[in-house]
């Protein structure tokens, strides 16, 4: 039988420490974060961009857990930011900001399902924001091709398998700031993206897709 | 041992959390049930190519800035300009559509209970009943010339059940008299300002310069 386990560590997921953050450091940065976050609610711009900052990486995968496969992941992390700037003042909790980004992301994937239209994005030339993001047109690597694959198949899971799943699929979140986006203990999460990855591997095969596919055509 | 067990395993080394006791446990897995160590290899395999699937997204977040406040309120006067825009092409339509909001915020009974009934005695049903109404009694007092056969459309959208939601304006040609007719304009300040304007035949005739 697997031991259960409790976060023993503030930041850090295992002993050997996924994040190597010792208890001091960590709680110190926990205490700034808060405090950065209370800025922010008081209406501190450059406290709002720092909070954005912290949180836009997760959000994504959050708007890629539900939104329909066509809509434009830029224009709803767009959508979510205007958020961000017109009401994260309406917040009192710094706590609340993790759930509250949370519901903004899915009520926005939401909105993009319901609206069913796929918006136009005016790009102005020369202008710098966009032309980060750019990247050279081609065909996708195989790798990409499969990542999609399972891409699509991770939005046929449940809900609460989804989300674990893709968030943790996000560099460096820990088990830790999962639960704490999704409200669920740590062994819950666990859990969840234990048989997340199950039922993405059972979808896979039964889509005859993945690595044991490929073996499968290159014998034939 | 169960799959649950495995599964939850399987997971603790893909996320490098499992301990030298899980590691050990794994093996006494995978020596009863080899396909454990495939399950394993399979597990990995969809975990690095999710997780390039996401990085993709992750990217684009990392570039994704939050707007000013100046921009979007750049944005809110983009589009209230849109607005004043359409509404300056579709003036009659928007007269119109004031006056069927009149018509249809009016009370639907009477005090007495009674249904309400509009002045040519029909009772009101629906909103195309009360236009094609409002539209034969503008008539009658030379209010309304006509509504244009074409329609404009704004929107299309599908309506999930195979069909769409189809938005568009209907152009309603109508005559008014006023005393006096305005535009409004930019005074030196940028502030916006009132403007009467003289119609052509009324402005005094100069004489004839040629060009030499």
């Amino acid at each position: 039988m697997v031991d259960d386990r409790k976060g023993s560590e503030v930041g850090a997921d295992s002993p050997s420490g996924e994040l190597a953050f010792s208890r001091a450091q960590a709680v110190a940065e926990a205490e700034a974060n808060e405090l950065e976050t209370r800025s922010a609610l008081a209406g501190d711009p450059e406290a709002i961009k720092n909070v954005w900052r912290r949180h836009r990486r997760w959000v994504a995968a959050i708007l890629l857990a539900h939104k329909p496969r066509w809509a434009d992941l830029d224009d709803l992390l767009q959508d979510v930011a205007l958020s961000v700037v017109r009401k994260v003042g309406e917040l009192r909790d710094p706590r609340a900001v993790r759930p509250w980004l949370r519901t903004v992301a899915i009520n926005a994937a939401h909105a993009a399902a319901r609206s069913g239209q796929r918006r136009v994005r005016d790009v102005a030339l020369g202008d710098d924001e966009n032309l980060r993001g750019a990247k050279p047109y081609g065909p996708p690597s195989p790798e990409q091709e499969e990542g999609r694959r399972l891409m699509d198949l991770a939005r046929r899971l449940p809900d609460g398998y989804r989300e674990p799943l893709l968030l943790k699929a996000v560099h460096g979140l820990s088990y830790r700031e999962i639960g704490r986006i999704l409200g669920l203990p740590e062994t819950t999460i666990e859990t969840r993206i234990a048989r997340g990855r199950r039922q993405l591997r059972e979808l896979a095969m039964a889509e005859n897709t993945g690595p044991l596919a490929r073996v499968g055509e290159d014998k034939r | 041992m169960n799959d649950r067990t495995t599964d939850i395993l399987i997971t603790r080394v893909i996320d490098g959390r499992a301990s030298a006791a899980d590691w050990h446990q794994f093996e006494a897995v995978a020596e009863r049930e080899p396909a454990a160590w495939r399950d394993l290899a399979l597990a990995q395999h969809d975990d690095r190519a999710l997780r390039g699937a996401v990085a993709e997204g992750v990217a684009r977040a990392e570039s994704r800035g939050l707007p000013d406040e100046a921009s979007i309120d750049e944005a809110a006067g983009t589009m209230s300009r849109r607005t004043r825009r359409v509404a300056t092409w579709a003036g009659w339509a928007a007269a119109a559509a004031v006056a069927l909001a009149f018509v249809t915020q009016r009370p639907q009974t009477t005090p007495g209970g009674t249904p309400f009934r509009a002045n040519l005695g029909t009772p009101i049903s629906t909103a195309a009943d009360v236009l094609s109404d409002y539209l034969e009694k503008g008539r009658s007092e030379g209010v309304v010339i006509d509504e244009l056969p074409q329609k404009m459309l704004v929107e299309t959208t599908p309506d999930g059940q195979g069909g769409y939601n189809v938005v568009y304006l209907r152009l309603i040609m109508e005559r008014a008299s006023v005393p006096d007719l305005y535009k409004f304009s930019s005074d030196e300040l940028g502030q916006q300002a009132p403007v009467r304007v003289v119609p052509v035949s009324d402005q005094p005739k100069k004489p004839f310069r040629p060009v030499l």
